[in-house]
């Protein structure tokens, strides 16, 4: 008994270390490149942004792509305008294309000039005891949770919807560097294995909004490059374009 | 009379031995750490923190920069189910919080040190880095250069090590993009360090003495918050945090007593992260699958994976550095003593090459 439980065991640690050593071997990777996504201003508009990975390609994914193309986007603008923040604000938000005031730091600066800003750090002086630097580094504990994490909130629930009971199989963040985002580890077989990439999310850029869902051929031990571009008709893409809804909030005036 | 004397000194020999080893100091007497783990101290109206913990304490300006908790919590807190252990035991149960572990324990400066010292970890901390890493994503002005990355899964090395306080932060020419360096900074010292165990691959050659090409510095190395301190920047008193996670169970999530490492442990002991090409790139060019990591209690550390450097460090350029990867493995093939060390410390470099450092 203990010999057959020995040999079990064995046979078992052996195969799990050859999984293990054979992980790799039936693996690829994708790369996303965004470098050329750019908007009138020539900055980079794929930094730091998210894409996720399904298994399939376009065929197989089409409930989802519809998914995209039926979902109802808010604008940052148009939700910022939606709860009547300040125009300073917003204006404060697109001088770095932030989607959230987490992205940047405020700056002693910034908090004359915006209001929000100025009410959070009025309200700081008081709760920690007239500390003027925890009253600027804290700022954020003190402005409304809808100013703060209300449009990451609506976009996680955005991408929910879109996902429905779909999981990705990965997920990346492009840097913002390169504006490169990397799946690594994806799983293939001797042919090549067919996955989706997609933002999700739509990206601003200009008065329009972005999806890309794109097609790879995933093979082992290869490096598969998905350069992303603006041309609708590329192959093995569907690129979902909207106009964005203009929401111009009144012009700021610095004080 | 002499008798007498030498009977006085007999007794008191003996009442010395004695009490040399009946004698207990403090810290023998004291109980073990309190244990936030036992049914009484974690149901009922003790599954709320706030029943004892409060934020700030009293006592923050004393001994913070800013509001934190500071202190243990108050007598209130113990005494609703302890009342008989200050009366029983010669109070050795006020030595739980107090320097004195008996009645006459005191305030102020009779108060263990807070957070306790020695003790063992009884919290993981909760930090999704992905949410973390959606929200905080700054794009720096646009860059001309464009560097190609090729990745592919390989092993988890720790880059960061913990430092409390307000060590200062080394400062840099690098380019700072405000999201990691929020809580990974660069420290001014250099941190405990080790090289990390291999399991699978077995050494081919013997330990030799190990050089630097470039010496080690502080700037190897990344910190990790200890405290509250980068926390309370969004959320203090919970402040933006999901529903139902407003509470100190937001972040501190009880488990099993645990002990921290006290030293980084490194696969590659001479990467420099400050150094040009690197210092200059995302953090997540290189730690690419920290965007997607939900729960930092599953992390065995942060993720590098070895394809990360290839871009730079295997290419078929007529250059050492350029090509290093390669020229270490062809070294190895001649030679099955070689050892790879410009990357890595002998403790490493003598043993096998793993199959994931040969580029497809």
């Amino acid at each position: 008994m203990r010999i057959q439980t020995l040999i079990l065991l064995l046979a078992l640690s052996t195969g799990s270390a050859a999984a293990i050593a054979q992980a790799p071997a039936s693996a690829g990777t994708v790369v996303v490149k965004g470098a050329l996504i750019k908007g009138k201003d020539k900055r980079r508009a794929l930094d730091r942004k998210r894409f996720y990975l399904f298994k399939g390609g376009l065929g197989e994914n089409q409930p989802l792509i519809d998914r995209i193309k039926a979902a109802r986007i808010t604008s940052r603008d148009c939700y910022y305008v939606g709860l009547k923040a300040s125009p300073c604000l917003l204006a404060w938000l697109r001088e770095e294309n932030c989607e959230t005031p987490f992205c940047r730091k405020v700056k002693r600066e910034d908090i004359a000039s915006v209001p929000e800003f100025q009410a959070a750090y009025d309200k700081g002086l008081t709760l920690y005891n007239r500390k003027a630097d925890v009253a600027v580094s804290w700022l954020l504990n003190n402005i409304p949770a809808n100013l703060v994490s209300g449009f990451y909130r609506q976009q996680k629930s955005l991408v929910a919807t879109i996902l429905g009971d779909l999981k990705p199989v990965q997920s990346t963040m492009t840097t913002s560097t390169a504006a490169e985002g990397n799946f690594v580890g994806v799983a293939t077989g001797d042919k090549p294995t067919k996955y989706l990439v997609s933002n999700l999310l739509p990206v601003e850029i200009d008065d329009k909004s972005y999806v890309w869902a794109c097609e790879v051929d995933v093979s082992r031990n290869k490096i598969t490059s998905l350069p992303l571009s603006l041309d609708p008709k590329k192959k093995g893409c569907t690129l979902v374009v909207s106009d964005l809804k203009s929401c111009t909030a009144e012009t700021c005036v610095k004080k | 009379m002499r008798k007498r004397i030498s009977l006085f000194f007999v007794f008191a020999a003996t009442f010395g031995v004695f009490g040399v080893f009946t004698y207990e100091s403090d810290a023998q007497r004291r109980l073990g750490p309190f244990s936030h783990n036992t049914r009484a101290h974690k149901e009922g109206k003790y599954n709320d923190c706030a029943s004892c913990h409060s934020l700030p304490t009293k006592n923050w300006q004393g001994r913070s920069l800013f509001p934190d908790v500071a202190t243990y919590p108050y007598h209130t807190s113990c005494f609703g189910c302890h009342t008989r252990d200050i009366y029983t035991n010669s109070a050795i149960f006020c030595g739980t919080c107090h320097t004195e572990p008996s009645m006459r324990a005191r305030g102020g400066a009779g108060v263990l040190p807070f957070p306790g010292k020695g003790h063992a970890r009884q919290f993981n901390t909760i930090f999704p880095h992905d949410i973390h890493q959606d929200l905080i994503a700054t794009s720096p002005p646009p860059r001309s250069t464009a560097p190609n990355t090729d990745y592919a899964v390989a092993h988890f090395v720790r880059a960061s090590f913990l430092l409390r306080g307000n060590e200062p932060v080394r400062s840099s020419s690098n380019p700072q993009f405000y999201n990691c360096s929020i809580c990974h900074s660069t420290s001014n010292q250099i941190p405990k360090n080790l090289t990390r165990k291999i399991g699978d691959l077995k050494p081919l050659s013997d330990l030799v003495p190990d050089t630097f090409e470039r010496p080690m510095t502080a700037a190897f190395f990344k910190r990790s918050p200890t405290g509250h301190e980068s926390c309370f920047t969004c959320h203090y008193q919970y402040q933006n945090l999901p529903a139902g996670k407003q509470n100190c169970a937001g972040c501190h999530q009880l488990t099993a007593p645990y002990f921290e490492k006290k030293a980084t442990e490194r696969y590659s002991l001479k990467f420099d992260h400050d150094r040009a090409g690197h210092g200059d790139k995302d953090c997540i060019s290189c730690h690419v699958r920290i965007t997607q990591q939900s729960n930092i209690a599953l992390m065995k550390d942060a993720d590098v994976p070895i394809a990360s450097c290839w871009t730079c460090h295997a290419t078929n350029e007529n250059d050492r550095f350029r090509r290093i990867l390669f020229a270490e493995i062809e070294s190895r093939e001649k030679q099955a003593t070689f050892q790879c060390t410009y990357c890595h410390t002998s403790a490493i470099g003598r043993f096998e090459i793993p199959a994931s450092h040969r580029k497809p």
